[in-house]
């Protein structure tokens, strides 16, 4: 059921283009102290699955996002779509 | 004979509606891959509500089931403790179980009134990539304060200089039990924000037998970007994969207990009267 309301946001925001943001908790985190390679965050019942931009515009260093899952803290994250994957731009506390 | 209908489908529909409980929470498991292996493990659980804000609550009672990663058979329950990781705000809950063999074993959860979540997977890992219970710590070099100013070998805006009088190196198997705190406290940037760094300084205010070091885990933290991060040597050679961590150590420098991400009180003060016994 997750998976098929990730896909439908996907197909949502990949058919009108353009940048978006979402603000939500981070729930996954793929990565090391020195290196992210993508990250999850739930928000209004739907996982996004984010990989993060190569010049990603971030509020922290971006490894600090696994400290996120911990303290629940929510984050706002502004991305684009590319093909199926979401591209984080930005980063911030929520 | 329409209004008939349209009486009846309301009162099932209401009918329907009165049974929907609420729906199970969503599980996250905050431990960092690598971290468990088979013995005592240390599990984070985080709870979120459908939408995706974080429940949970010392008034809400959590049981949790563990599946066997074979056989997927009910192995142990047990009650989950509550944490705050934003006091009073936000929090986790620490589910301590012992764990016979590597697998993705799984983990159910049931809290409060809400129907039980399925079990979802974690793995526990042959061999951790973090120096684990029994092992003896690394004898690091790590900087104090009589070499460097404060602010220097700190981001904790109010350093307390006990923690950075002694190297981990010179203080390890030193007969008395070490705290051993890897944390950056610059990167806590909310108000309620409650690190670990302040759980342990909490704990070193009523604790005058035990060493406590603190190791900030950059040296750099004013670097441009991630990409130019450099690591305190210290959390390379304990092979760290995320921070804050804590670890206990007894006289003899073995690793007696150890937190990642985040713990409480009664936990910490548990742990060093193991450390000193």
């Amino acid at each position: 059921m997750i998976r098929g309301a990730v896909v439908a946001a996907l197909l949502l925001i990949a058919c009108s283009g353009g940048s978006y943001r979402v603000v939500g908790t981070v729930i996954d985190f793929d990565g090391n102290l020195l290196s992210v390679n993508s990250f999850t965050v739930r928000a209004d019942g739907n996982d996004y699955l984010f990989h993060p931009a190569a010049e990603i515009d971030s509020e922290f260093p971006l490894p600090h996002l696994r400290d996120h899952i911990t303290s629940g803290d929510p984050v706002v994250v502004a991305y684009v779509v590319e093909g199926d994957r979401l591209v984080a731009l930005s980063i911030g506390d929520g | 004979m329409k209004r008939s209908w349209f009486v009846l489908f309301m009162a099932v529909a209401g009918l329907a509606a009165c049974q929907t409980g609420p729906p199970p929470p969503v599980v996250v498991i905050a431990n960092s891959p690598g971290t468990l292996v088979p013995g005592d493990v240390r599990l984070l659980v985080g709870l979120l509500d459908a939408e995706g804000s974080p429940i949970g609550g010392e008034d809400l009672a959590a049981t949790v089931r563990i599946y066997d990663p074979e056989s997927n058979e009910l192995v142990t329950t047990t009650q989950a403790d509550f944490i705050w990781t934003v006091p009073n705000v936000r929090g986790l809950y620490v589910v301590r179980t012992s764990l016979d063999r590597p697998g993705i074993w799984g983990l159910a959860i049931e809290a409060g009134d809400m129907p039980a979540t399925e079990p979802v997977g974690f793995v526990v890992a042959d061999v951790a990539v973090v120096p684990v219970l029994g092992d003896v710590a690394p004898h690091s070099v790590t900087p104090t304060g009589s070499d460097f100013a404060l602010s220097d070998i700190s981001t904790d805006p109010e350093p307390l200089p006990r923690f950075y009088e002694r190297s981990l190196h010179e203080v390890l198997g030193g007969g008395t039990p070490v705290v051993a705190v890897f944390s950056t406290p610059a990167l806590c940037s909310t108000a309620t924000c409650g690190p670990a760094l302040d759980v342990v300084k909490d704990i070193a205010a009523t604790d005058s037998e035990s060493t406590f070091v603190h190791i900030e885990v950059y040296t750099n933290l004013d670097a441009q970007g991630a990409r130019e991060l450099e690591l305190a040597p210290s959390v390379v050679e304990w092979g760290l994969p995320s921070e804050p961590w804590v670890f206990v150590m007894d006289g003899d420098g073995v690793i007696v207990a150890s937190f990642e991400g985040a713990l409480g009180s009664q936990e910490l003060a548990e742990a060093l009267v193991v450390a000193g016994s």
